[in-house]
């Protein structure tokens, strides 16, 4: 096997959205039996990159060349004729059709005409098998775990036997077990001759599957490595880069002996694990943990949209049901959903109709809307919160993603909340959006407002909470204060590794 | 022009269609080369009363994101069931105006309940209701039509009262009421709101599911109304009256703007939009286009106006 063969190279690649430009004449090699990792924070520009290799976009500049031949792929159907495989983090699988037909998909073995469902399912399961995973073929996906999901997933790009496999986050849904599994795979395949490109921010993918390492921030490479000559500590700091903790206001630093939101035991099924926690008055109060430990459920359950079944919820030390929104809505909590599209928004309507959904009774008479009131009270939101936009009549999916979230922030403000839950409040939106959502959530907590924050991003959780609690498998697994948080510390914690530090 | 164009850009007022319906009649004028009388008119537009009513209550469900495609079936029951137990009496016209409108409260529920309860697509629903309910009032009738209306009822459709028809009177003041129902009370925005994202509207504590069941109330009780009025225009009981209307009501309101989508459109696209399917109708008589040329004609013109409300709301 002849090792350092180019297969597939990127050169001066760039890429920009709307004016937004995401990757800046940046440089890659995908080199025969290496694994390199791309690290980076979210948003540097790592999935972008791995789009354009892949051909699932077209780079603004700069050239693609396939075994030193220059070509332009339309579709990722181009790149994966080339040999190149992208495992993507977001599932794209067919639900109702079994994990067999979704690895061969486009590619199923035929007899006179018809598929060959038995060839099919054999064939399957080898590929299934050389990964190293026992899952039955037959088995519709809608009936499998999401750890096998992505198992699945990585069976479908690996029947079409590539020559450069990437993966993102290809270990964010797999255990420790199914993640060393997937491990040695990745290790017979280099040995194979693949050029392997991992995307990933755990420390742990990138040690034990990688040759090399390259970081990318605000879209430029930053730092490469051979990993052996690096370390954990330096991937970090290279991808958070220097002085990120400015961006944060100042938190308290001593919390209110207050006790304004309160859960004792609270469970929802097998999801949430009888968390207790304790949000004091104008504390914010993050929830981490690596994504799906039922930091999602706990969010949900807290605004009544999927109630606790178990446990007790105290709001100002008075056990509450909150079993519905409307319930939460009238103790006055708020929730700004991680799905701003589909939940957060009224996408065709009018921004002043967003930001007032929630305020009508205030505005009206008789159930009559006061118009001149109404409209007063839009403009003042949209200045309050520095909304960019014509005219409030335009439609809010015209929007930018930072000012619609700023809407979705200004109509549950409206409401004089006095908990405000937030799931990935700043998923999406831009840098000076961030800013001031940041600005906002400190000016609230000033007048009194609790605040529960749910992130995956590890340094808005730690820049923004007065006091975290990490999640692990539907239960707190620890719980940090903010001044004293660490990335690793809440790794640990997200991992369930390090030493329990019970409230 | 093109200040007047950026200070109509967010404008919600749909004024194409109204250019449109200006163009037809224009076009008609030309066809009858001027014969015709205000009066004339005024009489094609009672002859759109009915199809008008009717249309307000499909525009409503399609704002709450829903569709109803029983309207046609609600409005043949509704003569069915009107027509019998009048029977021609004075006496019996309030019990069966009560009885049939009764009636259509019971088919909207159970159309918003069904959906809303099982999270089933609208179009199937009310498509399996408007055949259920066909079924229900074949077996009531046992095949034959029986009945007629009352010479007072027939009133509301015959009636002209300060040379204007009576039907165009009540057909303008329900538009009156409902449009300041949907655009100026809480209740109206919150219909707006749920249909366009039904999701968020839950997540900001609104009774979204009651809301939607209402929405088919109030479109299953206006084509009630439509169809008592399309009953005293007739006089008798008849099978199968109202089919038409099921397509019609919904190319109104999508030529008026209102959108598949949920959460867009308006009654004041809707009123020119059922102007003119029903000029369209006289025009293509009076031309002596073939029934087959009606048929494209329409269809031309739905299609026309969906393109356009698209690019409208594209912005």
């Amino acid at each position: 096997m002849e090792r350092g063969k180019v297969m597939v190279e990127g050169r001066n690649l760039s890429k920009e959205f709307n004016g937004n430009v995401v990757l800046k004449d940046v440089s890659i090699q995908c080199v025969q039996g290496e694994g390199l990792a791309l690290a980076g924070e979210n948003g540097a520009g790592k999935s972008t990159l791995m789009n354009i290799i892949s051909g699932g976009l077209s780079p603004s500049a700069g050239t693609i060349l396939a075994d030193g031949k220059e070509c332009h792929f339309s579709c990722s159907k181009d790149g994966r004729k080339a040999g190149i495989a992208f495992v993507h983090q977001e599932l794209s699988l067919m639900r109702e059709m079994t994990a067999g037909e979704n690895i061969m998909l486009g590619m199923e073995p035929r007899r006179g005409g018809w598929i060959d469902q038995k060839k099919l399912h054999e064939q399957a399961s080898a590929v299934l098998e050389e990964i190293g995973y026992d899952i039955d073929a037959y088995e519709l996906v809608r009936n499998l775990s999401p750890a096998q999901r992505q198992i699945v997933e990585i069976a479908k790009a690996w029947a079409a036997s590539p020559r450069v496999l990437i993966f993102d986050e290809p270990t964010s849904s797999l255990n420790k077990a199914e993640s060393d599994i997937l491990f040695r795979f990745i290790g017979a395949i280099k040995k194979k001759g693949v050029s392997v490109i991992v995307i990933s921010h755990r420390m742990d993918d990138i040690f034990a599957t990688c040759d090399r390492v390259m970081v990318l921030k605000d879209g430029m490479f930053v730092f490469e490595s051979p990993v052996k000559d690096t370390d954990s500590d330096e991937i970090i700091s290279k991808m958070v880069g220097r002085e990120f903790k400015n961006v944060y206001p100042p938190r308290n630093e001593v919390l209110s002996s207050d006790i304004k939101l309160e859960l004792k035991n609270v469970s929802i099924g097998d999801l949430v694990k009888s968390v207790s926690l304790q949000v004091p008055r104008g504390a914010v109060i993050g929830i981490g943990g690596l994504e799906g430990q039922g930091q999602r459920h706990l969010s949900r359950g807290l605004f009544g949209i999927e109630p606790f079944t178990s446990g007790e919820y105290v709001i100002n030390g008075q056990a509450k049901k909150i079993a519905s929104p409307g319930d939460a809505v009238r103790n006055k909590i708020a929730f700004v959903s991680d799905d701003r599209k589909a939940e957060g928004l009224f996408l065709d309507l009018s921004c002043g109709e967003n930001i007032l959904s929630l305020s009508y009774r205030r505005n009206s008479r008789w159930g009559f809307v006061k118009k001149k009131q109404a409209d007063r009270e839009i403009l003042e939101g949209i200045r309050q919160m520095n909304i960019k936009l014509d005219d409030q009549r335009q439609a809010v999916k015209s929007l930018s993603g930072g000012n619609q979230q700023k809407i979705v922030f200004s109509k549950w403000i409206k409401t004089n909340p006095q908990i405000l839950i937030l799931h990935e409040p700043t998923r999406g939106i831009d840098v000076q959006s961030k800013l001031e959502i940041y600005e906002l959530i400190r000016r609230l907590t000033g007048e009194g407002v609790s605040v529960l924050v749910f992130t995956s991003d590890m340094l808005e959780l730690i820049g923004i909470s007065d006091e975290i609690y990490v999640m692990y498998e539907g239960r707190i697994s620890g719980r940090v204060a903010g001044k004293d948080a660490t990335e690793e510390a809440i790794m640990q914690l997200s991992a369930n590794t390090g030493k329990e530090e019970r409230p | 022009m093109r200040g007047l164009k950026e200070k109509l850009r967010y404008q919600s007022f749909p004024f194409g269609i109204y250019g449109l319906l200006l163009v037809i009649i224009l076009v008609f004028l030309g066809a009858t080369q001027g014969n015709v009388s205000p009066a004339h008119l005024l009489n094609i537009a009672r002859s759109a009363a009915p199809l008008g009513i009717a249309a307000m209550g499909q525009t409503i469900v399609l704002i709450a994101g829903g569709l109803d495609l029983s309207m046609g079936a609600t409005i043949s029951m509704v003569n069915l069931v009107a027509a019998s137990v009048m029977n021609g009496s004075r006496e019996n016209m309030l019990p069966a105006v009560v009885i049939s409108l009764g009636l259509c409260l019971v088919v909207g529920f159970f159309n918003g309940f069904i959906i809303t309860r099982f999270q089933m697509q609208p179009f199937l629903v009310t498509m399996a209701m408007g055949i259920i309910i066909q079924g229900c009032y074949y077996l009531y009738t046992q095949g034959i039509a029986r009945g007629n209306i009352a010479r007072e009822m027939r009133f509301i459709s015959e009636g002209w009262v300060w040379g204007i028809p009576v039907a165009v009177m009540i057909w303008l003041a329900l538009w009156l009421v409902l449009s300041v129902v949907l655009k100026k009370t809480i209740y109206g925005r919150k219909l707006y709101l749920t249909g366009a994202n039904p999701a968020a509207s839950k997540l900001s504590g609104y009774p979204a599911d009651r809301i939607t069941i209402s929405a088919y109330m109030m479109g299953a009780l206006l084509a009630g109304v439509a169809g008592l009025m399309l009953s005293a225009y007739i006089g008798v009981a008849s099978v199968d009256m109202g089919l038409d209307y099921t397509l019609n009501t919904v190319a109104s309101s999508v030529i008026g703007g209102a959108a598949f989508t949920g959460g867009i459109g308006s009654l004041e696209g809707t009123f020119p939009g059922v102007l003119i399917i029903t000029i369209l109708q006289s025009l293509t008589t009076i031309l002596g286009i073939s029934e087959a040329g009606k048929f494209i004609c329409q269809g031309a013109v739905i299609a026309v106006m969906v393109a356009i409300n698209q690019r409208k709301a594209a912005r």
